[in-house]
This record gives C-alpha cells, sequence and structure tokens, in this order.
C-alpha cells in the first residue's frame, strides 16, 4: 500500500508539469542540454536493467508460469535494447567531443524514440516480470 | 513492483525536460528521494540511475563532467550485464 501511495504522489507531483510544455517546444526546436541527456542516459540504463532482469528468468514453458520468459518477447527485447544503446552512445559521445556545448535535437529525438519503444515492450512484458 | 517503478522512471524522463520551474524541480527531486528506499527494498538496479538523475537534476542546467563519466560508468555496467543475460537466454531460447 505504501508504494501504491508513493507511486500515486510521484503521479500527481508530474502532472503540474504539462503546462510547460510550450516553453519547452520552444527551447528545444534549437537543441539539447547535457542535462537532458543525462537524465535521459539514466533512464535508459534503468529499463536496460530491467530488461536484464526479465531475460535473467526462465524460459517459459508452458508449465513453469506465470513469471517466466517468452523467447519471443526476449528477442524484441534484445533488439531493441541494443538499437537505443547505439543512440544513447551517440548522443554520449557528443557530448564528450564537445564540452559545455548544447547537443543536437536529432540525436536526442532518435534516443527518446529509442527509449520509448523498449518502454512499450517491456510494458507488454511486465505480466511476467513484475 | 518493478515493473510500475520502471515505467515511473521512464515517465519521469519524457517529462523531466519539459520542466523549467526551479519549484518543479525541486518537487520532482524531494519525490524522487522518496522513492530510494523503495527502490532499495524492491529494484535495487534502480538505485544508481535514480541517484544519477537526482543529481543531474540539483545541477540544473550545468551537467557536469563528473557526472557524464559516472553515466558512462554505469552505461558500460548495465551493458555488460544485459550481454550476458541476452547471450545465456538466446543459448536457451536454441535448445528444442
Amino acid at each position: 500500500m505504501r508504494k501504491i501511495a508513493i507511486i500515486a504522489i510521484l503521479t500527481l507531483a508530474l502532472g503540474g508539469c504539462a503546462n510547460l510544455k510550450h516553453d519547452w517546444d520552444v527551447l528545444t526546436s534549437v537543441q539539447v542540454t547535457p542535462q537532458a541527456v543525462s537524465i535521459a542516459g539514466n533512464t535508459f540504463d534503468a529499463l536496460e536493467a530491467t530488461a536484464t532482469n526479465y531475460l535473467r528468468l526462465a524460459k517459459c514453458t508452458g508449465s513453469n508460469g506465470p513469471i517466466c520468459r517468452d523467447p519471443a518477447a526476449s528477442k524484441k527485447i534484445i533488439t531493441a535494447v541494443r538499437s537505443s544503446r547505439v543512440a544513447r552512445n551517440n548522443l554520449e559521445q557528443f557530448f564528450a567531443d564537445h564540452p559545455g556545448q548544447l547537443g543536437p535535437q536529432g540525436l536526442y529525438d532518435a534516443f527518446q524514440s529509442a527509449i520509448n519503444t523498449l518502454q512499450g515492450i517491456l510494458t507488454l512484458t511486465s505480466g511476467a516480470s513484475k | 513492483m518493478s515493473a510500475i517503478i520502471t515505467a515511473v522512471i521512464a515517465l519521469l524522463g519524457q517529462i523531466l525536460p519539459l520542466v523549467q520551474n526551479s519549484q518543479q524541480i525541486a518537487s520532482i527531486i524531494v519525490t524522487l528521494i522518496q522513492i530510494v528506499p523503495v527502490l532499495v527494498k524492491e529494484a535495487q538496479d534502480l538505485v544508481q540511475p535514480v541517484k544519477n538523475i537526482i543529481a543531474a537534476l540539483q545541477t540544473n542546467a550545468a551537467t557536469t563532467e563528473e557526472q557524464m563519466a559516472t553515466l558512462k560508468e554505469l552505461d558500460a555496467q548495465v551493458d555488460a550485464d544485459f550481454e550476458a543475460a541476452a547471450t545465456a537466454a538466446s543459448a536457451q531460447d536454441a535448445q528444442p
């Protein structure tokens, strides 16, 4: 119950942020900050750690569920993580090569898109990995 | 529970860049700090990424080179763990 309450509080805290989207859209039409990249990178690492835990589950055999690993989902996860990792590395490499500068929006968008794809796959498999 | 927390963190990753108001950022930092003890119990793997996000938020827009270096270390660790798990899972799936 305490955990559910924490999630609920977090959701409420985030609700007030939506009205700031316009300002952000204006800002991000140019470039992204290292801070945004750091947050996105850590978000991806959290998702990758969750994906790792899923892959460590025993393969589903039809009789060992519900906590087991679907081979078809595993393939999708492996592909999505490796694809996202390329986007992450490209973005982080830019900031390593250009310290103190803002980054290109295109690289950031590609990374966020990859994160969203991975998150979608993990959500579909969460019934087995929770 | 781990899946829910991961979903929330992913949601945070999408929403945090939208926040420009310092009070909103402070509120989110407080919320994240409150989540950490739950992560320690339920999802140890997520503790470091959340701590890194908190650190990034606390520096305003000026993420330090040290934070990027910390992120690179975490990248290497989770990548290695994932590849080991992916290799084992693929080998298991290849068996009839």
